[in-house]
């Protein structure tokens, strides 16, 4: 028994559930089905008017601001360290601190899970450069869980703020909206960047999806979250046809025409509708997948993590990338720290040390495995703006 | 609408019986590991209820999975999530007040592991909870939070470094 266990079991003491815990469950579950039958009929009037609103509002004119800012370069970096958030060049030189935050240790407690007052866990470029989003903790009023979204220009010029729940900021394919959690696994709200909300879709079920953040589908119509698709117009969600309970994880092809999924067996791509499914890999693979930009090429992690590898999917022939030294872990998620290069020529990715200390940092290398470099130490999130950011 | 369609389904005799089986062996483990991470009886409780009763809506499908009990704790973690905010406030409360009312009577609480714990980042508890408590590998963890194992793993170390520098316990 470790000793962590030992102090879990001391904070545990004596705890044990109520008496009758299957009989209680039963009886839940009758509460509940009546409780279902109750709000059928209430349900089907809420969705008539939720429908007729959003479709509404589908189909306003987008409004775009008079003097947009002017975009970055593509391939520069954005990332998140230390409270801060800065714009560097591709390679993180000539880092630009846009946001000036306090550090973790001067921020409340746990508020922002240790990350400090301005952070963000995903994509942060809007697809056409001209704007970052990130998020921002209130650091002196720590009984708030949740952190407000902050849009900014790439000098670091605050057009909107507002507040949100969840944790990733998911960037329209056109950079005029971006959709995040309003309510934490009931409702999404997009909005515009005049910090308008434009749509709230209500979720009318939970959907068991661990730690996911809605994201755009490529064609922009609707929204990915987890296993289903919810389209903007407020019609009835769907569950995403490649999806089942073997699929531990998925990604869109950048032009969203085709899928590749991991089982627990296989890396599979089919078409975005499901069919033509092709195993292209036994075995091996994690379930963070990343399409290159020209959707050629899937990079992934194997071996615990420990490798990168990239699977050329014409033929199926997988080459070694890079694998850490020492006792370093790849720690990468798709769209977080994760991502080719706008050419397609590098790949992004981050690295957790497991010498005790647990840093992270950003590393970039060559996809034939030459020229491996740290970009930033302290961080694993960052994002290059690439115009096709992964789904 | 979904959720609603899919949860009509009653398990078989046999099958209730087996799930009845499979909840008398996973009940008392998950309430006591979210009442680590929830501070609160009456809250691990209720979630532990809910998680189940899910499983056992969804036992034709779930009691094939590899890791049944996975299933049932992730759905415990993924509910736990949805009341965050509301279990923040009241993981704060925990930090600054003793638990008041406690259903089970004389339950010996150590009430400084549960502020310690309230005080560590919420995926740095889940991951604790999961493997130090739970006793599931990290790769098994990381399919429970949807995360990568390596991801866990770093979770865990930090989560495990904190909580003992909380209560001033030595180091390995």
């Amino acid at each position: 028994m470790s000793d962590v266990r030992t102090i879990l079991k001391r904070g545990v003491g004596g705890a044990t559930p109520p008496p009758d815990g299957f009989g209680r469950m039963l009886r839940r579950r009758d509460r509940k089905r009546r409780n279902q039958r109750i709000g059928a009929g209430a349900l089907a009037i809420i969705l008539a008017l939720v429908s007729f609103v959003a479709l509404t509002r589908a189909f306003r004119t987008v409004e775009r601001p008079a003097d947009e800012p002017t975009p970055a370069g593509l391939g520069a970096l954005a990332y998140a360290v230390d409270g801060d958030i800065f714009v560097a060049e591709w390679d993180g030189s000539n880092p630009v601190r846009i946001a000036d935050g306090r550090p973790p240790s001067d921020c409340g407690t746990g508020s922002s899970d240790g990350l400090g007052e301005y952070f963000a866990f995903g994509p942060i470029w809007s697809p056409d450069g001209r704007y970052l989003a990130y998020r921002h903790a209130d650091c002196d009023r720590p009984g708030d869980g949740w952190w407000d979204v902050v849009i900014s220009d790439p000098q670091g010029n605050v057009v909107t703020s507002f507040p949100s729940q969840g944790w990733g900021i998911s960037w329209s394919p056109d950079s005029t909206r971006v959709a995040v959690w309003d309510h934490w696994g009931k409702t999404i709200g997009v909005y515009g960047l005049k910090g308008d909300r434009q749509t709230l879709l209500t979720l009318p079920f939970v959907i068991p999806a661990g730690e996911s953040d809605p994201v755009w589908s490529p064609d922009g119509r609707s929204l990915l979250l987890g296993n289903f698709e919810i389209p903007l117009d407020g019609s009835t969600p769907r569950p995403l046809p490649w999806t089942d309970g073997d699929v531990a994880g998925w990604a869109l092809s950048p032009d969203g025409s085709r899928v590749a999924y991991t089982t627990r067996k296989s890396l599979v791509v089919a078409a975005a509708d499901g069919s033509n499914a092709r195993e292209v890999l036994g075995d091996g693979a994690t379930p963070n997948l990343l399409w290159s930009p020209t959707g050629d090429r899937i990079a992934f992690t194997s071996q615990r993590s420990r490798e990168l590898r990239l699977l050329d999917v014409a033929t199926g022939s997988v080459t070694l990338v890079t694998e850490p030294d020492g006792s370093a872990v790849l720690s990468v998620m798709a769209g977080a720290g994760f991502e080719f290069s706008p050419e397609g020529d590098r790949i992004l990715f981050s690295r957790t040390e497991e010498d005790g200390t647990g840093v992270d940092s950003l590393w970039s290398v060559n996809v034939d495995g030459s020229d491996l470099r740290r970009l930033v130490a302290g961080t694993a999130w960052g994002d290059w703006l690439s115009p096709s950011p992964t789904p | 609408m979904v959720e609603s369609a899919s949860v009509s389904s009653v398990p078989e005799l046999g099958e209730a019986a087996a799930f009845e089986e499979f909840f008398l062996a996973e009940h008392g483990r998950l309430f006591q590991a979210l009442y680590l991470l929830t501070g609160d009886l009456q809250e691990a409780d209720d979630l532990a209820q809910e998680a189940l009763l899910r499983a056992y809506e969804r036992w034709d499908r779930v009691s094939s999975m590899d890791s049944p009990a996975g299933y049932v704790y992730r759905t415990a973690l993924n509910l736990h999530r949805s009341r965050l905010r509301a279990l923040v406030v009241r993981a704060r409360r925990v930090f600054a007040a003793v638990p008041a009312d406690d259903f089970s009577g004389g339950v010996a609480m150590s009430h400084d592991v549960q502020r310690a714990l309230a005080q560590l980042p919420r995926r740095q508890q889940e991951a604790l909870i999961l493997i130090e408590w739970l006793g599931l590998g990290s790769e098994e963890a990381g399919r429970v939070l949807g995360i990568d194992a390596s991801s866990v793993r770093g979770r865990l170390h930090r989560g495990r470094t904190s909580l003992r520098e909380l209560l001033g316990e030595p180091y390995e």
